[in-house]
């Protein structure tokens, strides 16, 4: 059974007087621990996309079931539940809280969603992203590589069913990056998440199970490996 | 608990921005100790000059005096008031009581002559009652002679000096003028500039004689503390139903003094008012700025999960803090620069209006009144934060994850 799947989805972003459509009736579905990378040039709808399997936008039309739960029909406090239950985020521009420490960012998912302050949980996953001599560091005292590891670890810290990466390498040279996807793709062996990207990198690609490619909003073409 | 530790920091992560709200905070709480400590220490002030000036902290009256028709009645005297005085010594615990009467006459120097107001009372008593004056010549009165303290206005007026002979009269019980030779044992100056210039004192038997009565139209009872008049209050009540008698309290009395401290209430209050506003703007402008700096901040929180009221408590704790410190520096310096006025003597306040001359005033704020203050800005900080961080908690998170 699919973990996430959507059904005709529509999202037109009003620009003024004119409507702009970000996706046209995108209908896919995603298998837990899924490697999937969605692809296109820019504008092609593969953040809006990810967005919105995230929960953190909603479609103009259509409908997004994660675990067979259709998120329209949850509230906005319900929808920042979900997210921080099932869904783990890594962003371009890695987004940490730049008062906290390496230890406290990936604690703070743990304390929004009101769970068991795990100090060991979060040292192992600390040391799995290599970054036990950093953990009072603050993001602005750490490397791009290493930030980019923190926002791994505080997207695993809730153990997500699904992880969205948005352009994970991006910002990163390229032996980082290609770092960064060793330990993402060990992670999913190891744990069986879901990993959903969203990238230009031909390297991500060649080690996704699924390429979805998208152009003007509409998927062209789905490649499974 | 890391919410606080967030909030903790973010208000040190723009560290001038941080220092200049406060410092609205700071300077506030200032103003409004020294304001208030100065109003509070001149209210004490006027208090008791009314309450050592004549008035006490009570009075008791023969029934039917405060329904006289005249300003002065030789017709409700309390006759008994040696036993009278001995009771209340015995049932009250009070500082001293004074019988006193007063009347109206003519004070003469056989060249010029003025109307006075007389006060018949016995030489210790009256002594402390007038505390608050000062004999500026001579001294004051013996129980048993024939002598008087005048106003330093009445002796300008009828050029009289220490030592002089006067003539003192006035009307008798019955409707005669009786008239007695008296002589100037001092001359006194009386906080209040009116009665300097009618005031004269005299030996309770001297009145008694003058106005041929045999006791007092009132017995005057001093508190050892003005704080404890609420509670003696009721016994006095209680004594004056008993005794057949009438009663006053000083705040019966001394009106001018609440019509003032009501005046200087609401200066205070438009003070505060005024404060409030800056404060308001002052956060309001600061969480504002903060919000539009931290947007793709509240947009990644909110995809961790953050729910929208979490995002409106991270800032409304930001300003709580800032209006907690701010608001505790603002009172540690206010505390110590009312100290430092304190210990350089005071603040020099020329004599108000209708007194005889002005006086240097400490600064004593009201704890609980600047406490409430200080509550009233730590509330003022958490209201102006309100709309900012709900904007912020409303924000679009995709757009504010873009920044």
């Amino acid at each position: 059974m699919a973990i996430i799947k959507t059904e005709t989805l529509t999202k037109v972003y009003k620009l003024g007087k004119t409507d702009v459509v970000a996706l046209k009736n995108v209908s896919l579905e995603f298998e837990k621990g899924d490697i999937a990378c969605i692809m296109g040039p820019s504008g092609a709808g593969k953040s809006t996309f990810l967005h919105l399997i995230g929960c953190l936008d909603k479609p103009t039309e259509g409908n997004i079931f994660i675990n067979s739960t259709n998120t329209k029909n949850l509230n906005d406090n319900e929808l920042s539940e979900f997210r921080n239950s099932y869904i783990g985020f890594i962003f371009q521009s890695f987004n940490l809280i730049p008062v906290l420490n390496v230890y406290e960012n990936i604690e703070y998912p743990l304390i929004l969603g009101k769970r068991k302050r795990d100090k060991d949980k979060i040292l192992s996953l600390i040391e799995a992203v290599g970054l036990s001599a950093h953990i009072k560091h603050r993001p602005d005292e750490l490397s791009g590589g290493q930030r980019q590891r923190v926002a791994i670890a505080r997207a695993l810290v809730m153990e997500p069913e699904i992880v969205l990466a948005d352009e994970p390498t991006a910002n990163l040279d390229s032996k980082t990056g290609e770092m960064i996807l060793n330990l993402l793709l060990k992670l999913n062996e190891e744990k069986k998440t879901t990993f959903i990207f969203s990238t230009h990198s031909e390297i991500i690609a060649k080690h996704s199970k699924k390429i979805i490619h998208l152009l003007d909003g509409e998927v062209k073409e789905i490649i499974n490996a | 608990m890391l919410d606080i530790l967030i909030a903790l920091r973010n208000i040190f992560r723009n560290r001038t921005r941080t220092l200049l709200t406060m410092l609205s905070i700071v300077v506030g709480s200032i103003a409004i100790i020294i304001v208030n400590g100065f109003i509070n220490y001149s209210m004490w002030g006027l208090r008791e000059s009314m309450i050592r000036n004549g008035i006490g902290h009570f009075q008791f009256y023969q029934k039917g005096y405060l329904e006289r028709e005249e300003d002065i009645s030789l017709e409700f005297m309390i006759t008994n008031y040696k036993k009278l005085t001995r009771e209340i010594y015995e049932n009250m615990g009070v500082s001293f009581v004074a019988p006193e009467i007063s009347f109206n006459g003519v004070i003469s120097s056989g060249e010029k002559s003025t109307i006075i107001i007389g006060k018949g009372g016995l030489s210790e008593e009256e002594q402390r009652l007038n505390s608050f004056g000062e004999i500026v010549e001579g001294s004051f009165y013996n129980d048993d002679e024939f002598a008087v303290l005048i106003g330093e206005g009445v002796a300008k007026k009828i050029k009289a000096k220490l030592g002089d002979t006067l003539t003192l009269m006035a009307p008798m019980r019955g409707g005669g003028l009786n008239a007695i030779d008296v002589t100037v044992k001092g001359i006194i100056r009386m906080t209040i500039e009116e009665y300097n210039s009618t005031i004269v004192l005299a030996p309770l038997f001297l009145a008694q004689n003058l106005l041929n009565v045999e006791g007092v139209d009132r017995l005057i009872v001093m508190l050892k503390d003005t704080e404890k008049t609420k509670e003696v209050e009721k016994i006095s009540i209680d004594f004056a139903r008993n005794k057949n008698l009438e009663f006053k309290s000083w705040k019966d009395l001394a009106i001018f003094f609440f019509q003032v401290r009501d005046m200087y209430n609401t200066m205070f209050l438009i003070l505060f008012i005024i404060i409030i506003g800056v404060i308001i703007f002052s956060i309001a402008n600061t969480m504002t700025m903060n919000v539009f700096e931290r947007i793709s901040e509240i947009g990644t929180i909110r995809a961790l999960g953050a729910k929208r009221r979490h995002i409106i408590r991270q800032f409304v704790l930001e300003s709580l803090f800032i209006g907690i410190i701010g608001g505790a520096f603002g009172l540690i310096l206010g505390y110590l620069i009312a100290e430092i006025i304190n210990l350089s003597g005071g603040i020099y306040i020329p004599p108000p209006p209708g007194n005889a001359k002005g006086y240097y005033s400490m600064v004593k704020p009201e704890f609980y009144k600047v406490l409430l203050c200080y509550a009233g800005f730590v509330v003022t900080c958490i209201i102006a934060s309100i709309f900012p961080a709900r904007k912020a908690a409303k924000m679009e998170i995709v757009e504010a994850i873009r920044g």
